[in-house]
């Protein structure tokens, strides 16, 4: 689904990442960790063209995102971050059908739409007409999600997109997530960005894990634990206490 | 190249609006003093008469730079002077020129004067009418037998040329005791005995009051400073009659009959076109009688408020209209942006008389050329808030935007611009409050406002006049914050005016 060849970027003259090759498969969730600094949030930048790479080329689909594709391709993929990057001047309603009012969708077609996700996200309509202001982190959260999900993009990229919240919420969050995923008639290509372990187990089919710009090592939960590439993957591993549970 | 586009755009349209000044008016002008205003107030009512000419007033216009350029670029066609400007300030001459050769050398810029009104406006010294008596001091040399005399100077006669300095050396005094004060308080000083003598201008409507003995300048050291009309060769041929009947007021103000007339303004409070009626009406020449009512003066305070209101709403809207723009595009640009929030600045530091001498032959006087610097010193808050509205904007609000897919302009539109709103709105409110006192100023181009009552009232140093002014002007800067607090609760998005929770 996103093919990444020779991508290098350096900001200035530090290398933030350099990976060779990479593919990330379609309609499975693809976690990426790694210590802070390890380039996995320059990574979905560089996917979704927040910033521009110094060489090498990334392919939406087969299509490669450049200065003339990145508006139609950025339209492909949804992107969440940590607290939600809600406009707050609009309400969470006109933070998600933005869009697609933008792109002139019909009424009846944007209301189906918000009826269905507010469904699958767990906001009423009284909780969409509010202000980011007015609500709270998980729910801000679960608007953000509305919002990248809005356009029904094949991708959806995440950014350590639970990171500002309490451990409760974040956990409940975790599951409802999940079921949202599982749920959607067409399955997503999702690549989520966490320094935690466990989410990452918890989400992901697969697992890059990345240490200074460089990818250590590609798989799934078990080959990470049981046939480690490099020894940083098991002190990385080994490093979450409580020693994590694997879910398949 | 936008921003060309509309500043060229601003410039057409403000001297679109300067024709309003039609071909068949006689725009006369004055200074900021009292005696300027009743001579330029004289030649008005007398060139009405003649119904040859719509007459336009330009008074109280700010010094000699300001109603000399006005002059120069036929923004006015006349204005009363004195001689002894004329040769310093104007020819930029020593020598002392009759009338003939005067006229010769102002001839070469379009200009001459008339004949001398009669009185001469010269400094002088004057000492206190008793001590005067007693001593037996009748002129100026006779102060350097009396070096126990307190002398108390303004400061400006002080240090010119033609003042204090050169009297010494001319006369050869010795030591004098000599003490610099403000020009306004010296009557009071002597009065209270403070000091003994003064320089003052011999037509002074203050010396009878105070009883002094204006001393005989023996020697003949003070150039003259008689009073003329100045006036654009043109309008000589354009309107004959008015023409003729300033000619013939040559030689009717005397030296006493001009401090009468001062008086009548400085001591009485009188307005300057009743003194000028009834002097014009004494002289047989049967001008209507000025009425002024207090429903009058009503009437005028509202008319200068409207113009008030009219320099700072468009001013402030063309500094939006471009202000905003340019802010943007700094932010954008950030070389450009420094450039621009430099250039905004530089203006900002140019003193406003300054910038207004500049605008004159420009836009000559009066509204556009007011306007045109009210936007100048209004541009730089916008522009600058703009700028930092825009900037201070989270990156991360920038990068969801980015990232939905948004357009450049929508982005900006949608997003920017909004989280923007409230430095924005901050922005035009400081520039709109800075307006409402920047346009007092206009009066001293004649672009009227309520800055008119202000230093026709300073010159009069009479505190009702100046408050006739100058609390309409409070009131609207009052008014005009009062308006943005509301236009906060309408313009800043409701979303951005919630507390987090």
């Amino acid at each position: 689904m996103i093919t990444i060849n020779r991508l290098k970027k350096t900001y200035d003259g530090h290398l933030a990442l350099d990976i060779d090759h990479l593919e990330i498969p379609a309609a499975k969730t693809f976690a990426v960790i790694g210590p802070s600094g390890c380039g996995k949030s320059t990574l979905l930048r560089l996917i979704i063209r927040l910033i521009k790479p110094d060489s090498g080329t990334i392919a939406i689909a087969e299509e490669i995102i450049n200065d003339a594709t990145e508006r139609k391709l950025r339209q492909k993929m949804g992107y969440v971050i940590q607290e939600g990057g809600l406009f707050p001047h609009l309400t969470a309603l006109k933070n998600v059908i933005l869009m697609s009012e933008r792109l002139a969708w019909p009424k009846e077609k944007i209301n189906q739409r918000v009826e269905e996700l507010g469904d699958l996200a767990g906001l009423t309509s009284r909780q969409l007409g509010r202000y980011p202001a007015q609500l709270s982190g998980g729910q801000r959260q679960r608007v953000s999600l509305m919002r990248a999900l809005m356009l029904d993009p094949p991708v959806i990229l995440m950014d350590e997109p639970l990171g500002a919240l309490d451990p409760l919420i974040r956990a409940r969050l975790q599951c409802d997530l999940k079921k949202v995923f599982n749920s959607l008639k067409t399955k997503k290509t999702i690549v989520l960005v966490t320094h935690d372990v466990a989410e990452a187990a918890f989400f992901g089919h697969q697992i890059l894990l990345m240490k200074e710009g460089r990818v250590i090592q590609q798989g799934s939960a078990q080959e990470l634990l049981h046939s480690p590439s490099d020894p940083f993957v098991t002190e990385f591993i080994r490093a979450q206490r409580p020693p994590i549970e694997l879910y398949e | 190249m936008n921003k060309k586009l509309l500043i060229s755009f601003a410039l057409s349209a403000l001297s679109a609006l300067s024709a309003y000044a039609e071909k068949s008016s006689l725009i006369i002008g004055s200074k900021r003093f009292p005696e300027s205003y009743i001579l330029a107030e004289i030649a008005a009512q007398l060139a009405e008469q003649t119904h040859e000419a719509k007459v336009i007033k330009k008074f109280g216009l700010g010094g000699t730079a300001v109603v000399y350029t006005a002059l120069e670029n036929g923004a006015i066609d006349l204005y009363p002077e004195y001689a002894g400007t004329i040769l310093e300030a104007i020819l930029k001459t020593n020598a002392k020129l009759t009338i003939a050769e005067m006229n010769a050398e102002l001839a070469k810029k379009g200009l001459g004067i008339m004949a001398p009104l009669g009185f001469d406006n010269s400094y002088a010294l004057a000492v206190a009418g008793e001590k005067a008596e007693t001593l037996g001091i009748a002129a100026i040399s006779d102060l350097a037998k009396h070096p126990e005399l307190k002398l108390g100077l303004s400061h400006e006669f002080l240090n010119r040329k033609d003042g204090f300095s050169g009297l010494k050396k001319y006369y050869g005094f010795p030591a004098l005791n000599v003490s610099g004060l403000d020009h306004g308080l010296a009557y009071e000083a002597i009065a209270g005995g403070k000091i003994d003598a003064t320089d003052i201008y011999t037509t002074d409507g203050k010396l009878k009051k105070f009883n002094l003995r204006v001393l005989k300048d023996d020697l003949g050291f003070f150039p003259s400073y008689y009073g003329v009309y100045l006036y654009r060769l043109e309008i000589k041929n354009k309107f004959p009659k008015i023409f003729a009947q300033l000619e013939s007021l040559s030689g009717t103000i005397n030296q006493q009959t001009m401090i009468d007339l001062n008086a009548q303004a400085e001591l009485q409070n009188r307005e300057f076109n009743a003194i000028a009626a009834d002097f014009l009406n004494d002289l047989g020449f049967a001008v209507a009688s000025a009425s002024n009512t207090r429903r009058g003066v009503v009437k005028k305070i509202i008319r200068l408020t409207k113009q008030h209101v009219f320099l700072v709403l468009f001013s402030l809207l063309a500094a939006i209209l471009l202000g905003v723009p340019m802010g943007i595009a700094a932010h954008h640009w950030k070389i450009l942006g420094q450039a621009s929030v430099a250039l905004a600045g530089l203006i900002q530091t140019i003193p406003s008389l300054a910038l207004l001498c500049f605008l004159i032959p420009l836009l000559g006087i009066g509204v556009p050329s007011a306007i045109l610097a009210l936007f100048l010193y209004s541009l730089l808050p916008i522009v600058r808030s703009t700028l930092s509205g825009l900037d201070n904007i989270e990156p991360r609000l920038k990068e969801s935007a980015c990232a939905l897919g948004l357009s450049g302009l929508e982005r900006l539109c949608l997003i920017e611009i909004p989280l923007a709103s409230r430095a924005i709105l901050a922005g035009i409110k400081t520039s709109a409050v800075i307006n409402v006192g920047n346009a007092t100023l206009a009066a001293l181009i004649g672009a009227g406002g309520l800055g008119e009552p202000i230093i026709t009232g300073l010159s009069l140093n009479h505190i009702p006049t100046i408050l006739s002014g100058a609390l309409p002007a409070a009131g609207l800067a009052l008014l005009v914050h009062v308006l943005f607090e509301l236009l906060d609760k309408i313009l800043i998005p409701k979303g951005l005016r919630l507390k987090t929770r």
